[in-house]
């Protein structure tokens, strides 16, 4: 049995444990940059604020009722995270941490202690809600889908009291026929239309085909994979990490500007600061890519017809996981991509061809990075403990802060006017009761 | 599929034989006689949960009497681990803020009670009036200027 536990609005509880202020009333939480909305709490979707709406076209309704609105504070949420996540691991064997507010919980062997499933879930929740004052939801079921799909609808309805098992299968036939079909983990929007445009409305529907029609219709594999994990049959494992992290298989940063740029030192200034943070973030897991792509977007609310966006792509001769080698291959992309007279709003760099570190696909014409530049390792190895031990971006690559003025913000730094403080990881912003 | 399936384990204390053949290399320590030598560990006694422990700093005086002594400015250690019982020192959400106090029972209500005589005590009656956040277990400060001395405001002597 799995049991997935899912934190409700995350990001708005968070700011709720630090602010009792805010307990019942309608709060929204937006992106890097204050452009859309990201978390709701559950009056604020109330009111019909939809995920992801930008700000702009919420305003009206966040003005006519009062809506508490706040930038996202990711020390903030990471740290209560982590303290979730923490306590997921002391009370089971093995534990996934799936996103920052959602973990799969291996239950195999504990049968025996686990009689009545039901109570060991709602001993989770009180448990997490006193230590961390998280309200979350709990789906226990015999397949990783499953157990989506019961937590799915242990956040709709309001009295199963957060947790839905579905230890039976009659009970896991009432589950599939309540879920539209493209609520179900691993099917989405686009496939949903498919499937609906074929009649196939609920999760049921998809749950009665056969695995043929699925590998048909639905992908391949990926899709037989998902009818079988609704019928009941495991396919997805627990993929625990030493961290509990899943090792990513791709990693990006994406950021929108704290203000318009169009300047071409500006937006390489933008690419060089995004690409040596996904780099590090390349190091921390120990992996090296040799794909990268660069983008850059105008305002896709603004005047100017579609595509907004623009990207470009290189393959590396060598996989490589070092801050210049990365910035040297954004800044040619970026060259190509750069329109003089744009505004751009939004960049992004995203490292594709992730490889475990020290098992390098040679290449015939170039000589592996370790030969060209010997020191290049132990380099980075330096970088990354300055940045640890002084604070990000303590030292940086030149083209990074090239285009900054001397003690002002990089001009693509989001804008956070409405952030709250750092009550548990910054001795400024400490937590002060009277 | 793998099932895991965890085993009984042993209702006796297995006995293992300790292998006792020191190697000698200078002078042995006077003090390798002595089992209790254990040094003390302030974190595992001031954050026994840590994952459920947030610090805090206190703000104003009104726990400033006896018999806990709050002043102003030094850090508290609150754990949301343990079960609020009278008599603790908590901290608690009150119409929308945070205050520090004492829990106490009194003919059968909850109060909130300050330690500074100077402040008035709350009648917890309706039970949704008041949240208990966590209890607070120590209160640090520092009376040197090290490396708290920037984030405690401490009584100088």
């Amino acid at each position: 049995m799995f049991a997935l536990v899912d934190c409700n609005n995350f990001y708005v509880s968070c700011e709720r444990v630090f602010q009792p202020r805010l307990a019942s009333a309608p709060v929204v939480v937006l992106s890097n940059n204050d452009g859309c909305v990201v978390s709701r709490s559950a009056e604020a979707k109330a009111l019909g604020i939809r995920m992801g709406a930008p700000l702009f076209q919420v305003r009206p309704l966040i003005e006519e009722h009062k809506v508490q609105v706040l930038s996202s504070n990711y020390a903030l949420y990471g740290d209560m995270s982590y303290r979730v996540m923490n306590y997921l691991a002391s009370v089971v064997p093995e534990v996934e941490i799936y996103s920052i507010d959602e973990a799969f919980l291996g239950l195999h062997g504990m049968e025996r202690y686990l009689i009545q499933p039901e109570s060991f879930a709602q001993e989770v929740r009180k448990q997490v809600k006193r230590r961390t004052h998280i309200p979350t939801c709990v789906g226990i079921a015999p397949t990783k889908t499953l157990a989506k799909l019961a937590n799915y609808l242990a956040k709709k309805t309001a009295t199963f009291n957060g947790v839905v098992v579905l230890d039976s299968v009659e009970r896991q036939w009432w589950a599939l026929r309540q879920v539209p079909v493209e609520e179900v983990w691993g099917v989405g929007r686009q496939y949903g239309q498919k499937l609906r445009a074929m009649g196939l409305d609920t999760a049921a529907d998809l749950a009665g085909c056969s695995e043929a029609w699925a590998r048909k219709y639905m992908g391949g594999v990926v899709g037989a994979r998902v009818v079988q994990e609704l019928q009941g049959k495991p396919c997805h494992q627990l993929h625990p990490t030493a961290d509990g992290a899943q090792a990513r298989k791709s990693i990006a940063c994406t950021r929108s500007f704290g203000r318009p740029l169009s300047k071409f030192d500006d937006l390489l200034g933008a690419v060089a600061a995004f690409t040596s943070r996904a780099a590090q973030k390349l190091r921390a897991q120990g992996s090296t890519a040799y794909i990268i792509t660069v983008f850059i977007s105008q305002n896709r609310f603004g005047p100017t017809p579609p595509p907004h966006t623009h990207s470009a792509q290189i393959t590396l001769p060598v996989d490589t996981n070092s801050t210049p080698d990365l910035v040297r291959a954004a800044r040619a992309l970026l060259v190509k991509l750069w329109q003089p007279g744009v505004v751009y709003k939004k960049a992004g760099v995203i490292l594709d061809g992730l490889e475990g570190h020290g098992q390098p696909q040679l290449s015939l014409f170039e000589q592996l990075p370790e030969v060209q530049r010997p020191q290049s390792a132990a380099l980075m190895r330096k970088l990354d403990q300055l940045n640890s031990r002084f604070g990000p971006n303590c030292v940086q690559v030149a083209t990074a802060v090239a285009s900054v003025p001397k003690g002002e913000p990089a001009p693509w730094l989001g804008q956070k006017r409405l952030c709250s403080l750092e009550r548990t990881t910054s001795w400024r912003e400490l937590w002060e009761i009277g | 599929m793998c099932i895991v399936d965890i085993l009984d384990i042993a209702r006796h204390p297995v006995w293992l034989i300790e292998c006792d053949t020191p190697v000698p290399a200078g002078f042995p320590s006077p003090a390798d006689n002595n089992p209790s030598g254990q040094r003390i560990d302030l974190n595992t006694i001031l954050l026994p949960h840590p994952d459920c422990t947030y610090l805090a700093r206190v703000k104003g005086n009104s726990m400033d009497g006896p018999p806990s002594h709050i002043h102003d400015g030094p850090l508290m250690a609150v754990d949301c681990a343990l079960k609020p019982q009278p008599g603790n020192v908590v901290v608690a959400a009150v119409d929308g803020e945070f205050t520090v106090k004492r829990l106490e029972k009194r003919d059968g209500f909850y109060w909130l009670v300050p330690d500074n005589p100077q402040y008035e005590s709350l009648k917890i009656a309706v039970p949704d009036q008041v949240q208990i956040w966590g209890v607070v277990t120590h209160v640090v400060t520092e009376l040197i200027n090290g490396k708290l001395h920037d984030h405690v405001r401490s009584r100088r002597l």
